[in-house]
């Protein structure tokens, strides 16, 4: 899965959680820029990406992520070889 | 060692330059090894004493390289549970029975702290988060970090790790600039501010058993309530102050404990601004895992705000209790489990009834603020009886200022709290506005070590003439 497909996907489960269509995962974007991002939508929030990626987060990790980019690259880094790869792989 | 205190500044500062003298990994951790053993030996030299700590860190130790290895949830329950009996049985917990305890006198300062980040690393390895295999040296490195063993803050590995293992910008000018005010502030709090509220507390609690008309015994009560907040606060941030700024010339970055606790405008608020160290390590490690868990077995998006009201108050019920060993503090677990819980209830149905956006809109009434604000410090006051009184002192102070003086004293709680904290948090905002970011900013470069030497010389003062070893510091019980 290549970096752009993991911001899809992040971006597609955002909007479902935060209930808010305009939301667009961006590497740069924080917990104070989104409306609603407090500690309980925060789990909501991973456990929708644990689901939708098949993937396990560590109580550690979940309270370490400093914006959606260091979300993006810890889904990156949990998911097997096969689905994950990097954006010039793909292009 | 008295944290804080000149002697411990005088280890920092030695520790400091020897650190200076080499950047290499090894040295670093040989030096800070030898500081930390050295720093708890300075409280006991027994073996007997030091036994009970050393046997809480060796059953961490092995804990957590069984965990690296041993992925089994049952084994992992087990090692959980038997450390936290352990931590309970040595900080002597009422509910073990007192033929079953040690029968000797043993160190436990600096255990609760210590036992966090134990814990931490045992749930950390077994999870695979861990960067590592932790080794024996930087474990005890980690978990006795001498700055912050007494009280806190509580770091997280990671943390630790970044500015043990990686190599520190060196100390320049403004850093330790800013590091000296950060100390001198500390102590100004802790040797001045301290013991000045201390001092009226202890008045108010003496006046509630005179003979005083129900006016005074009102005024009496709301003293009584609204002083400590303040000393806990002036008395724990100062220490916080000293140890963050100290901790930074050995090239240490601790994390904060305080945030303008007092600006909150809901308990929940308050709790990411009070003590952050602790919240943020029950938030990763009780709070997160319980709600995740919890969500995980009753998965229905109706049900999932209130699975986190159940989590919040099992989380500060344990805040609450962790505080203190006796009965007191499961009525303080209660109460901060009710506060946490019916503040996140009452905004679950707030925006159910009135939508997210005019919610958000009634929140910045600044009428609803000031209220807001004084309901949280009204609660908080409360709540901290039962951390400073003990059930015959209570008993006393209820039986001598009578029913209605307290709860007019509360109603005069929330007014008065409403006012004045809405008023200094609108100062300081204003104030930072001007001098620390806006036209005047310039000019600290100058007023600031005025500021501070000023500060230093009143504390000096006062310390000479209060002619005390050291101040207290509240939180060292814990």
């Amino acid at each position: 899965m290549s970096s752009d497909e993991i911001y899809q996907q992040l971006s597609s489960i955002m909007r479902d959680v935060f209930d808010d269509d305009s939301l667009v995962a961006t590497p740069e974007l924080t917990a104070g820029q989104v409306d609603g991002w407090d500690s309980f939508s925060h789990l909501r929030l991973m456990l929708s990406i644990e689901r939708s990626f098949g993937v396990d987060f560590a109580a550690s990790e979940i309270s370490s992520l400093k914006n959606v980019g260091e979300l993006a690259a810890l889904i990156g880094s949990k998911l097997p070889a096969e689905r994950a790869g990097s954006p010039s792989e793909e292009s | 060692m008295n944290v804080p205190s000149l002697a411990f500044l005088g280890l920092v500062a030695v520790v400091a330059l020897l650190l200076a003298i080499s950047r290499s990994h090894g040295w670093r951790s040989a030096l800070l090894l030898v500081a930390n053993v050295g720093f708890v030996l300075t409280f006991s030299h027994d073996l007997r004493q030091l036994a009970p700590f050393a046997a809480l860190l060796a059953g961490g130790f092995v804990a957590m390289r069984l965990m690296h290895s041993q992925k089994n949830p049952a084994v992992f329950a087990t090692a959980i549970g038997a450390l936290v009996l352990l931590f309970c049985w040595l900080k002597r917990y009422t509910f073990f029975p007192p033929g079953a305890l040690l029968p000797f006198v043993y160190l436990t300062v600096g255990m609760s702290y210590v036992f966090f980040r134990v814990l931490s690393l045992v749930v950390d390895a077994y999870q695979d988060s861990l960067p590592e295999r932790v080794g024996i040296v930087r474990f005890l490195n980690y978990t006795l970090n001498f700055p912050a063993f007494v009280s806190g803050p509580i770091q997280f590995y990671r943390d630790y790790r970044r500015d043990e293992s990686e190599s520190p910008a060196a100390l320049d000018l403004s850093i330790a600039g800013k590091s000296i005010e950060r100390i001198v502030i500390g102590f100004f709090k802790v040797t001045v501010v301290s013991p000045v509220l201390a001092s009226f507390q202890d008045r108010a609690v003496a006046a509630a058993s005179a003979n005083l008309s129900p006016g005074l015994r009102t005024l009496d009560a709301a003293l009584l309530l609204a002083l400590f907040p303040i000393l806990l606060y002036a008395n724990f941030s100062g220490y916080t102050d000293v140890v963050i700024g100290a901790a930074r010339f050995m090239r240490f970055e601790l994390p904060e404990n305080f945030d303008r606790p007092f600006s909150s405008k809901s308990y929940l608020e308050f709790w990411s601004r009070w003590h952050m160290s602790l919240s943020n390590w029950f938030k990763t490690y009780v709070y997160s895992p319980l709600l995740l868990n919890l969500m995980r077995r009753f998965p229905s998006r109706n049900v999932e705000p209130f699975l986190g009201v159940i989590a919040f108050f099992a989380t500060f019920f344990l805040v609450g209790l962790w505080h203190g060993q006796t009965a007191m503090f499961v009525v303080l677990g209660l109460l901060m489990g009710l506060g946490i819980s019916g503040n996140k209830l009452y905004q679950i149905e707030m925006i159910r009834r009135m939508g997210r956006a005019p919610y958000r809109a009634l929140c910045a009434n600044p009428l609803y603020e000031a209220a807001s604000r004084g309901l949280t410090f009204l609660w908080l006051s409360f709540t901290l009886v039962f951390f400073w009184a003990t059930w015959p002192e209570l008993e006393g102070l209820v039986a001598h200022l009578g029913a209605v003086p307290i709860a007019s004293a509360m109603l005069l709680t929330f007014a008065v709290g409403a006012v004045v904290l809405t008023a200094t948090t609108a100062l300081v905002d204003r104030y930072r506005a001007v001098f620390e970011e806006g036209s005047l900013a310039g000019l600290s470069a100058f007023a600031r070590p005025a500021w501070y030497t000023a500060i230093a010389v009143v504390t000096a003062s006062v310390a000479v003439m209060l002619d005390a070893p050291a101040p207290h510091i509240i939180y060292r019980g814990f």
